[in-house]
């Protein structure tokens, strides 16, 4: 039996921290998902034309990473990194499943998924993987970081760039 | 205005002096070593320097930015690819590699999109090796080349219509290009196809294949003769990074060079003309004429 953590602790921590998240600072996102029944892949893996689900407004904090110019020799080729911090309660009730893969669009800048992680748990345990009778109220998944990086938009079909 | 009355002589004044009289011993005096004289430089014969005034023929010089041209011509004119992407097709740019940040960033930036990033799909092809051809002919000595090939023009200004001509029967002059023998090398070029998709890369590399072994080039101008024997497929797919699909082949021309040096153009004559013949009768006549008084 836990101390710590408690449902009614869990509900403080969800509480603030959507405040902070969605009424306080109020960074936005759209969310994309390629839509698997819509879009066709060919024998390589891959789709010209893909079919999305969304954009999905979420509230988010996002770690925006410089901007950096790679010389190769095509020219020089920017690269920007950046990570997309959602809480999991807002993930669930927009019915969002985060995986690589996925597009997030942020200041008209199209971000792929990476890395998809949910490992912030609090007081260390997540209520739904509870293995002795009482756990079942104490700890929570608390959010949802995804790693991305930029992204060409002619590459996604979502927007056209290239005339 | 006063008209200058004193000024030092010209070399041809000078050496006008010294032609009178001929002189078997002394040799032809228009044969005028370079002043000073160093060894391996060819004579200065002034016979063979031929004005090139008004002259729209371009001097027979064939450099490797030629070559080069002729291969952005013939990926960007005669090929023509393109994928269709977004339901439109688009035309592949064709950049030469490694190009200055100006150029590739603000001059070309229809192929980035508002952040500077680049978007595919853009054929990149860069010059990587010379390699001198010795089993073809050869200029023998590049200080004074003798191998020299001769190309008739079919039309020279020289033997444009005039009734003096017209009357006089004039036979037309034959106006020659003389260009050295070129050195013959085998030229490689890097090229570097990036597509977002192996679907669309699959059809460029037909094009590109297809017109491998053919001429290539502007046919107004040269062409030469190309061989593509492979192509690498690189397609990754790393974390952090955009999935890649590359396709790198060696392109390989022959071609051939006359450099625009001082040495080609001093030794051999550019430009000779024929003989012309003009003949005048003598007329003679019994009639007493009587002129007006």
């Amino acid at each position: 039996m836990a101390i710590f953590g408690s449902s009614r602790d869990i509900t403080t921590f969800r509480s603030i921290s959507k405040e902070l998240v969605n009424d306080v600072i109020s960074q936005q996102c759209g969310y994309y998902k390629v839509s698997l029944s819509d879009t066709v892949p060919n024998i390589y893996g891959e789709s010209p034309k893909k079919f999305y689900i969304g954009p999905v407004l979420l509230n988010c904090l996002i770690e925006r990473g410089d901007f950096s110019f790679d010389q190769g020799d095509f020219g020089p080729d920017v690269k920007r990194p950046a990570t997309f911090r959602f809480l999991k309660e807002d993930i669930m009730t927009a019915n969002v499943h985060p995986e690589p893969g996925d597009i997030i669009m942020y200041n008209e800048v199209y971000y792929h998924a990476d890395n998809v992680n949910e490992n912030q748990l609090i007081v260390g345990k997540d209520s739904d993987y509870s293995y002795s009778t009482g756990l079942e109220n104490f700890g929570a998944s608390y959010s949802v970081v995804i790693v991305c990086h930029y992204i060409s938009p002619d590459a996604l079909g979502i927007t056209q760039q290239r005339l | 205005m006063s008209i200058q009355s004193t000024r030092p002589q010209n070399r041809r004044e000078f050496m006008d002096k010294l032609v009178v009289p001929y002189d078997a011993h002394y040799g032809n005096p228009n044969d005028v070593f370079p002043e000073p004289f160093k060894a391996g430089q060819p004579e200065q014969n002034r016979a063979l320097e031929i004005s090139l005034k008004n002259d729209i023929d371009k001097d027979f010089s064939i450099g490797i930015k030629d070559i080069n041209e002729a291969v952005q011509y013939y990926f960007s004119d005669v090929l023509k690819l393109s994928v269709v992407q977004n339901n439109t097709r688009v035309p592949i740019p064709i950049i030469y590699g490694n190009e200055e940040n100006w150029k590739g960033v603000q001059a070309d930036g229809y192929y980035r999109d508002n952040n500077s990033k680049l978007m595919a799909p853009l054929l990149m092809f860069k010059r990587t090796n010379i390699t001198q051809n010795r089993g073809l002919a050869n200029k023998l000595d590049g200080n004074n080349p003798r191998n020299v090939q001769v190309f008739e023009k079919t039309f020279s200004r020289r033997n444009i219509y005039s009734n003096f001509n017209a009357i006089n029967s004039r036979l037309p002059e034959k106006e020659y290009v003389v260009a050295v023998t070129p050195d013959y090398v085998t030229v490689e070029y890097s090229c570097i196809i990036w597509t977002h998709f192996i679907e669309q890369m699959d059809k460029l590399i037909e094009s590109v294949n297809y017109a491998s072994r053919t001429y290539w080039g502007d046919p107004s101008k040269f062409q030469f003769y190309s061989s593509i024997d492979s192509f690498q497929d690189v397609t990754t797919f790393n974390t952090g990074e955009d999935r890649l699909v590359r396709s790198n082949f060696t392109l390989t021309l022959n071609g051939y060079l006359i450099p625009d040096s001082i040495n080609k153009s001093v030794s051999a004559a550019n430009r000779v003309y024929g003989i012309s013949n003009l003949v005048f009768g003598l007329e003679t006549s019994t009639e007493k004429i009587n002129y007006p008084k």
